[in-house]
């Protein structure tokens, strides 16, 4: 059963636009690749400032993803995402059916 | 012995008047899903040193406010909402007013020069005045 996620993922500031860009493209693969898909457009947020410093960082490139993906498959990306030198913070969220609904994905599983 | 206390605690009269109950932001606005990605919605919930504003100031109830709670932290892992926020010149010397907390913080702030020169001044101006 396919269940609703809402990924987002901070890429490193530092590292070159382009390079942050090919992230949403890899982080899509990669979901595709466990089983999972990606529901709509990959939101691109650009540079944003942190409201903390991060590893001393105050800039990083966020990414949101609407994802469904059958429980426990996106386990090795998280993985993969808490390795990766250039992604500073990451975040999985199950979303709650009602919101999953909202959304338009709930009826897709 | 319940009913007593409800009959105590039922609002009558003036005491009606003191406790005007507060709707929440989540209900004028009507907000089905708390997202921690909001962050307009989210500092309306948090204080001037961005802490979580509590039930009785936000109006919230049980639930709410535990969504609330949630996605500010969520933000806050992310970047998007400060842990803290120092303000700036709130202090005047020690006691003053504030809660008791601010108050305990405010005397391990002292470190820094500018707040320690105001205080050496307050105490100059507390000496001549008396003088």
């Amino acid at each position: 059963m396919a269940r609703a996620y809402e990924l987002m993922v901070i890429v490193d500031g530092d590292v070159e636009e382009t390079a942050a860009q090919a992230w949403t493209k890899s982080l899509s693969d990669s979901i595709t690749a466990a089983g999972g898909s990606v529901h709509g457009k990959p939101d691109w947020w650009g540079k944003r400032q942190f409201a903390y410093p991060i590893d001393k960082k105050e800039y990083g490139y966020y990414i949101v993803l609407n994802v469904e993906a059958p429980g426990g498959a996106l386990d090795d990306l998280e993985r993969t995402l808490r390795i990766a030198d250039d992604i500073v913070r990451h975040k999985l969220i199950r979303l709650p059916d009602a919101e999953a609904a909202r959304r338009g994905m709930g009826s897709a599983a | 012995m319940t009913s007593k206390r409800n009959k105590a605690r039922s609002p009558k009269g003036d005491s009606a008047k003191k406790f005007k109950k507060k709707t929440s932001v989540l209900v004028t606005e009507q907000v089905e899903y708390v997202d921690y990605k909001d962050v307009n919605l989210l500092t309306r919930f948090v204080s001037d040193r961005s802490k979580i504003r509590n039930r009785r100031v936000t109006g919230n109830d049980v639930q709410q406010q535990r969504d609330i709670a949630t996605a500010i932290k969520n933000a806050r892992e992310m970047a998007l909402l400060p842990y803290t926020k120092r303000v700036a010149q709130t202090r005047t010397g020690r006691g003053g007013r504030g809660d008791g907390e601010g108050r305990r913080r405010n005397e391990e702030v002292t470190e820094t020069p500018e707040q320690v020169d105001d205080t050496i001044e307050s105490t100059d101006t507390g000496e001549t005045a008396e003088a």
